[in-house]
């Protein structure tokens, strides 16, 4: 499985599509980082404004773990559709191209083609965050410095320690891992019914856009299923910056993740062996 | 040659909804055979070919290769097997010796440097080994296909229409290497093709298939020596040829008489009978030139299926 896995990475490599997450997310952090480094006292003035007539702030506010917490909440929006970039091509790719009848050709289950793909896209998911940490995590701490982070919420602040966040940030970062081995999963899912990738990759997000849109909605109709969308616990990451933490909640997502890979990777591994290869 | 069925289908049908795209279809592949597999277009050749490579799986019926089923031994017998289906398609993004590479290591193999190089001068595509596939014309890739086909040493090879997009000198060309993995190296070869030509040239044995059943099948030279020849004798201009025929036993053989050649259907046998005859009339013969159409065969099998 190892040997399949890694020819799917040396795929992957060789593809230029791969590199359009890298790329946009070496942009999108830069500017956030630029940005808050030309004005980020203006920033943090207007973020603390409702709560200086209640709280003196002192110290470092604008420091490399919030810079890091800012563009988490920005990003982890957005990367789930360069997950479903290369994620939604894995297996629609190869018809598209053709290639799929020589792989499905070869000595091999199609049980292993499915999940040696599935594996090498849950490395590039890891690649994709990995390099996401660097840039916004230690990048932000060589320029900005490092320091307490201050969580504002709707209704609460937090105030965390610095000592206190490397293994909270590692955390949200395996957990946002999961929740995007989720979308590689759903995207790999869609792409065994497709023969071209433009469709799994518009139908991750447009699944992803609907998911999020019922999860948003104050309606009681919804309240019931709310619990069992993917992408209602796609954010979950945020609880690991939460004093107290819910621990139960984070379990309770976790286990709605997995079970929902599972899912997706069952029906695409039923589904591409039921699959004659007309393409 | 052997006779161990190397292939063999046993009443094989596939239908989508109620097409029937090959029906209750049957035939062997003997060890050391080149088999040829004609059809007209939509017959059924790729369809039965991709459920050979369990791309397709049978509504019913029994594949055996190697002399086990199919779908019980699928990793056994596909490891055994090298094939080009329908087209030659690579990873375009990927040189075409790390194609190689990477299928033969989906085959089993690893294979080494020298054997990729001595594969790539095999087909003809020495030196361009680097290229990136996308580069390649449509020939290169049919010659890379081959070459992806042979790396891990199967002992069948199964070829879709392999002349398609070729030139004629790399139909020669393959013709030749198909001739050498057979003759030299012992590989049996089922092949389609829409060239009859070509097949008649190549195969030692051959099944015709028509809306997806046998229509006739057996060796090459069997099949076309049950067949008439299509014989043109001409001669020295001489009038009196039409009514020397004419008042003979030759004359429902005959397909047109002009005064200076005469075109009759003849089995092998009697080419010789009526070159005698008309020598015996004082018809000065310069030449005789039989044609013996697969194209014509294969039409009239194919018309007689409705």
């Amino acid at each position: 499985m190892w040997k399949l896995t890694w020819i799917e990475l040396e795929k992957i490599a060789a593809k230029p599509r791969s590199y359009i997450g890298f790329i946009a997310i070496t942009v999108i952090v830069s500017i956030i980082q630029l940005a808050m480094y030309a004005d980020g006292d203006s920033y943090m003035d207007f973020i603390t404004q409702s709560m200086e007539q209640s709280f003196e702030l002192q110290g470092k506010m604008l420091n490399g773990n919030l810079v890091c917490f800012i563009v988490l909440q920005m990003l982890i929006v957005q990367i789930p559709l360069l997950v479903a970039l290369v994620g939604g091509d894995l297996v629609s790719g190869e018809a598209a191209m053709g290639t799929v009848r020589l792989l499905a050709a070869k000595p091999i289950s199609r049980t292993q083609i499915i999940l040696s793909k599935f594996f090498a896209g849950c490395i590039y998911t890891f690649a994709l965050l990995a390099w996401l940490a660097v840039l916004a995590l230690f990048v932000s701490r060589l320029v900005f410095g490092d320091g307490d982070l201050l969580v504002v919420k709707s209704d609460s602040i937090t105030i965390l320690q610095a000592h206190d966040l490397s293994w909270r940030f590692a955390c949200a970062i395996g957990i946002a891992f999961l929740a995007l081995v989720t979308v590689a999963a759903l995207s790999l899912m869609l792409s065994v019914f497709s023969d071209n990738s433009i469709g799994p990759i518009m139908s991750t997000m447009a699944v992803i856009i609907l998911f999020t849109i019922i999860g948003t909605m104050d309606v009681p109709f919804f309240d019931n299923i709310k619990p069992f969308l993917f992408t209602t616990h796609m954010i979950i990451w945020h609880n690991f910056f939460d004093q107290p933490m819910d621990t139960h909640q984070i379990m309770q997502s976790t286990l709605v993740l997995l079970v929902h890979c599972v899912l997706f990777v069952s029906v695409a591994v039923f589904a591409f062996n039921k699959k004659d290869i007309l393409s | 040659m052997s006779s161990h069925p190397l292939v063999q289908l046993q009443s094989v049908s596939k239908s989508y909804g109620n097409f029937l795209a090959v029906d209750g279809l049957s035939l062997s592949v003997n060890k050391g055979d080149i088999y040829g597999f004609l059809g007209p277009n939509g017959s059924g050749k790729s369809t039965t070919l991709r459920m050979l490579l369990s791309l397709i799986k049978p509504t019913s019926g029994s594949i055996a290769v190697f002399g086990k089923p199919l779908m019980q031994n699928r990793n056994y017998i596909l490891s055994r097997i090298g094939c080009i289906i329908e087209k030659p398609d690579f990873y375009r993004y990927l040189t075409a010796r790390k194609n190689l590479e990477l299928f033969a290591k989906l085959s089993g193999i690893t294979p080494t440097k020298k054997q990729v190089d001595e594969m790539l001068e095999f087909v003809g595509l020495s030196g361009r080994g680097n290229d990136l596939v996308k580069a390649y014309s449509h020939g290169m890739k049919q010659r890379l296909g081959l070459a992806q086909a042979l790396l891990h040493n199967p002992e069948l090879i199964i070829l879709d229409e392999p002349n398609t997009g070729l030139d004629p000198v790399g139909i020669i060309e393959l013709r030749n290497m198909l001739l050498h993995l057979n003759q030299q190296q012992g590989k049996t070869i089922m092949l389609s093709s829409h060239v009859l030509p070509e097949i008649e040239l190549i195969a030692s044995r051959m099944v015709i298939i028509n809306k997806g059943k046998n229509i006739a099948e057996g060796s090459v030279s069997e099949l076309l020596n049950s067949e008439q020849l299509i014989t043109t004798f001409s001669f020295y201009h001489d009038a009196s040829v039409a009514s020397v025929i004419a008042n003979s036993s030759w004359k429902n053989k005959t397909i047109s008489v002009a005064d200076d050649k005469v075109v009759v259907s003849l089995s092998k046998e009697e080419v010789a009978v009526f070159n005698a005859f008309l020598v015996s009339n004082q018809i000065k013969i310069t030449s005789i030139e039989s044609k013996r159409k697969l194209e014509d065969y294969f039409m009239k099998l194919v018309n007689s299926v409705h």
